[in-house]
């Protein structure tokens, strides 16, 4: 499994890819820096920032650009069949890669995550400390973004394996069915990841990021969101299993 | 002549008591198209060439045998265990696919430790160094795979195909991309490990290929078995196949009644477009005496031009005798 692991680090962690990867993790940054200098209300609108950009468009094109080329690239170029044709578990495969996904997925969106959070929310310096109004928040920030990062992990991967435009159609999903159909009909939310890691960041971070994507006004508990979250892993943890064993591998 | 086993029958390419791969009555079909057409086969110890022209199957089939593929209908053991669905049996099984595609950011030295690692050896640097060496790789073994050449890819993959030193070998063209000295070293390789007491299967679509090679030949031909046994009866039955030559000259209907009865031309056409088309089963004598044949009639040859020696009608011959 160790093995796996280091492999698909390596495959994941090319330069130009991290690159991008760390150009859109840091863009909600810069946009909260600028908010920060620029108005005076801008907590609430970096607030808004978390919603609008860092959960809605950055989370899930993150993990998508690292979760549907982990066995989605392998099908690609053909080079599924040297782990396959080893005498490693199915399941192993599958959680070697999903670890790696998360974790190369998180590393970026909690750095940025936090500083982004430290930004909205710290008056100054001496006030880092505070509990309720700096570090509550910063904790439900990480924690809703740990959440998502899982969660839609466990959706791209199999969409990398299931198909060759899976970039394309994780895209597809993000905005209609995330974006569009979530904002419009309620009931979605009760099964939207951007939903879950927003819910979480407002129950974990507290009074301060209760406005957080409207999503105060909603009554999903965070139990519900947590269970969610983890039957949506699960659910697609298996289907990844299910597609890795019955393919026919090119 | 030891007459070679048709299509629908089960071929033999082994001699011992126990076949190490057993496939049974299988087919495989993508939608419409059927890949491998109910092929029964056994095979055992020793180098077995698994030929045939492109898509013919032969990767499919492998996919099978070595559980990449599902079959659509039919069984396939390896080592007496379904070939499909226990992954513990690659322990026994080194497989090279056709595919060359391998992780450029690995030196050749790192590809074959990645193999030995996922197979989890006692000694891993050991057992690298080993199969380094058996496919003469050493000097190169610390270079990335991205630096490598074709053939030395191939023998780098090679190396990790034989890392864990298994009793049963499947490799899909193995010798694509290399040159005749890598190819004789190949040979000898592949015979050393044979005698040995390994199962090897080699797929080629080139015949002279694994002519000097196999033990056994597996013919296949759009998907079906068309011949299997030794090299030398299906040479011999290449061998009966009569040749086409189409002649073209200054006094076609002169030539043409010249080569009439002519001991080396089976029979003799004038096709449409006014061209001569020869059968002969005897090509060298047909050289010498259609020059002749041309002298004492005054025909002045214009081209003499073989016909259908791609190796897909070579191969098609054989299925439709």
């Amino acid at each position: 499994m160790l093995t796996v692991f280091s492999l698909t680090l390596r495959q994941l962690t090319g330069v130009r890819r991290q690159v991008i990867l760390l150009l859109f993790a840091a863009a909600p940054v810069g946009m909260a820096i600028l908010v920060r200098y620029l108005t005076d209300d801008y907590t609430n609108q970096i607030i808004g920032l978390f919603d609008l950009l860092l959960v809605a468009a950055v989370l899930p094109l993150v993990v998508a650009i690292l979760a549907t080329t982990a066995l989605g690239d392998d099908v690609e170029d053909r080079t599924l069949s040297f782990i396959l044709l080893r005498p490693v578990a199915r399941w192993q495969i599958v959680a070697a890669k999903y670890l790696a996904v998360v974790i190369l997925g998180l590393a970026p969106l909690v750095v940025f995550g936090v500083v982004m959070a430290g930004v909205a929310f710290a008056q100054d310096i001496g006030s880092v400390s505070n509990y309720d109004e700096v570090i509550r928040p910063i904790l439900g920030v990480l924690t809703g973004l740990v959440v998502g990062v899982l969660a839609y992990s466990a959706v791209f991967m199999w969409l990398g394996l299931i198909s060759s435009q899976a970039l394309g159609l994780a895209i597809v999903y993000v905005v209609v069915w995330e974006g569009f159909a979530a904002g419009i009909f309620d009931g979605i939310r009760y099964l939207s990841i951007r939903s879950y890691s927003l819910i979480t960041m407002s129950e974990v971070g507290g009074e301060s990021l209760t406005a957080i994507g409207d999503v105060g006004a909603t009554a999903i508990q965070l139990q519900f969101v947590f269970g969610g979250a983890a039957t949506v892993m699960i659910v697609f943890l298996a289907l990844t299993l299910i597609q890795l064993r019955n393919m026919d591998v090119p | 002549m030891t007459t070679p086993e048709t299509t629908m029958q089960t071929a033999n390419a082994h001699n011992g008591p126990e076949p190490t791969i057993r496939v049974d009555n299988v087919s495989k079909w993508f939608g419409n198209v059927v890949a491998v057409n109910e092929v029964s086969l056994e095979i055992g110890p020793g180098i077995t060439g698994l030929l045939g022209p492109n898509g013919a199957g032969k990767t499919t089939l492998l996919h099978m045998m070595t559980g990449l593929s599902a079959t659509s209908r039919g069984t396939i053991t390896v080592l007496g265990q379904p070939a499909r669905g226990d992954t513990q049996l690659y322990r026994q099984i080194g497989v090279m696919t056709e595919h060359q595609a391998v992780y450029d950011f690995y030196t050749g030295r790192e590809f074959v430790e990645f193999s030995a690692r996922m197979h989890k050896l006692d000694d891993i640097p050991d057992a690298v160094q080993k199969a380094i060496e058996s496919v003469n790789m050493t000097d190169a073994q610390d270079r990335r795979l991205s630096t490598y050449s074709r053939g030395m890819r191939q023998r780098m993959r090679l190396a990790a195909t034989l890392v864990h030193d298994p009793p049963v070998l499947v490799l899909d063209e193995p010798l694509n991309g290399t040159d005749p000295r890598q190819r004789l070293e190949f040979h000898d390789l592949a015979r050393r490990l044979a005698a040995e007491g390994r199962t090897i299967i080699v797929s080629s679509h080139i015949l002279e290929e694994v002519e000097t090679l196999a033990d056994n030949i597996v013919l296949m031909v759009s998907g079906k078995l068309a011949a299997s046994g030794d090299f030398r009866s299906i040479r011999e039955l290449l061998d009966d196949r009569p040749y086409r030559i189409r002649v073209t000259s200054t006094n076609q209907r002169a030539l043409a009644g010249g080569l009439i009865g002519n001991e080396a031309v089976t029979s003799v056409t004038i096709e449409d477009d006014g061209s001569i088309l020869l059968l002969t089963h005897d090509l060298p004598a047909l050289q010498i005496q259609i020059a002749t044949v041309a002298r004492d009639t005054g025909a002045i040859l214009q081209t003499v031009e073989p016909q259908d020696e791609s190796l897909e009608s070579v191969f098609t011959y054989i299925v439709e005798r």
